[in-house]
């Protein structure tokens, strides 16, 4: 070995380290620049996901609110909800990556809102059962709620629903997320 | 080796332990079924009954005497399985025609707490106004539904949303009053139709 190849060998050494710690600083950048991505997505979040959980077919059967006003003893009237139920139908595809499970439903025309399935057993008679732990969808795959079996079910409607409006739900999903789903009403 | 061994029997456990949940989760959606009703040979012979229509008269089961009658019974405040019933009633209607003119369809209440004259004219006003809406005490549904072999079962009597489960066969009774077939929930409506046409041809 000479000694000029000796420093040739020092040099690419020193040069491999150069470059490691350029490249170094590049995947720091990449990071520093992911991070802030993910935020501004983050912000996003609502949207995405909206867009994310895909529901189509969605309505809402027409139905009356029934009595929503009473009068009480000082001979005032009191505007409450009625007794009306409805039920809403939709389908919801999850097209994230993860599990979601719809737990629960907000709407402005109903005073409570259960998931519902109507269960008929071997003897024909009807029940409908509250689906506790939600509507499991996994990712890429779709609920099915449709007449004879999963629904939305709306207690107390505060008006009439009536054929042709709209009306607006809130879905909740286990992870805390949720979506807004406009709802035509269409005959019972 | 042991290792990897332990980690393909772990993720088998987890698929298999997914597939289970998403079968269990997502049971079978029921379908119409196909086949017809159940007919009754020879016809059996059930008792008159008077309740009140949803004009507030009272109207007795023999009145009807001379019809087909298409006979349901639910509850107003039921969203799923009544609607959908009086629903395929209304297409029974129309597959029938002109001869609708000879079939009386019938909604009887199992909910006589709550589903007053008023609150019947709406909601069956809301299918079909020529349909008739039932309605009466406890009691007088309670034999009705006895003789049809019909049950039914207030959820809750503390919750003023209570449910009523119920069953949710169709009886047709013949032009004598006699209760000749029994269609589960879910008939495809043109099988109803063709079954009552066959009834009226006699």
């Amino acid at each position: 070995m000479t000694q000029a190849g000796n420093s040739a060998q020092r040099r690419g050494v020193r040069g491999g380290w150069i470059a490691l710690i350029l490249l170094g600083g590049v995947a720091i950048w990449f990071i520093v620049i992911y991070i802030f991505a993910q935020n501004a997505l983050d912000e996003n979040k609502g949207t995405a996901f909206e867009e994310q959980m895909k529901v189509s077919g969605a309505w809402a059967r027409a139905a009356s609110a029934g009595e929503t006003a009473t009068e009480d003893s000082m001979g005032g009237m009191n505007m409450s909800a009625g007794t009306g139920t409805s039920a809403v139908y939709m389908t919801i595809f999850n097209d994230t990556d993860e599990d979601e499970t719809l737990v629960s439903v907000t709407t402005d025309v109903a005073g409570q809102v259960q998931l519902h399935e109507t269960v008929v057993d071997a003897n024909d008679v009807a029940q409908m059962l509250e689906i506790e732990d939600g509507i499991r969808i996994f990712p890429g795959e779709k609920a099915e709620l449709a007449p004879r079996g999963k629904h939305i079910m709306l207690f107390n409607l505060k008006h009439d629903l009536v054929t042709g409006e709209t009306i607006t739900l809130k879905l909740k999903f286990k992870s805390g997320r949720s979506i807004t789903v406009d709802v035509p009403v269409q005959a019972p | 080796m042991i290792r990897t061994g332990a980690f393909i029997v772990l993720l088998l456990t987890l698929l298999v332990g997914c597939a289970d949940k998403k079968s269990a989760d997502q049971p079978a959606q029921p379908t119409a079924t196909s086949g017809p009703g159940t007919v009754l040979d020879p016809p059996r012979e059930v008792g008159d009954f008077t309740l009140t229509s949803q004009t507030g008269d009272p109207l007795h089961l023999s009145d009807l005497q001379g019809k087909v009658v298409l006979l349901f019974f639910g509850y107003t405040h039921c969203p799923d399985v009544c609607p959908i019933t009086l629903s395929d009633f209304k297409r029974v209607k129309a597959n029938l025609g002109e001869t609708a003119a000879q079939v009386a369809f019938v909604f009887v209440s199992v909910d006589g707490e709550r589903d007053t004259p008023e609150r019947l004219a709406e909601y069956i006003g809301a299918f079909d106004p020529d349909f008739i809406g039932l309605t009466g005490d406890d009691t007088t549904i309670k034999s009705i539904t006895q003789d049809y072999g019909v049950f039914y079962q207030r959820e809750s009597y503390d919750d003023p949303n209570y449910l009523v489960t119920h069953t949710a066969s169709t009886f047709v009774l013949d032009a004598q009053g006699r209760l000749h077939t029994v269609f589960p929930y879910a008939t495809d409506p043109v099988l109803i139709a063709d079954g009552v046409r066959a009834l009226l041809r006699g």
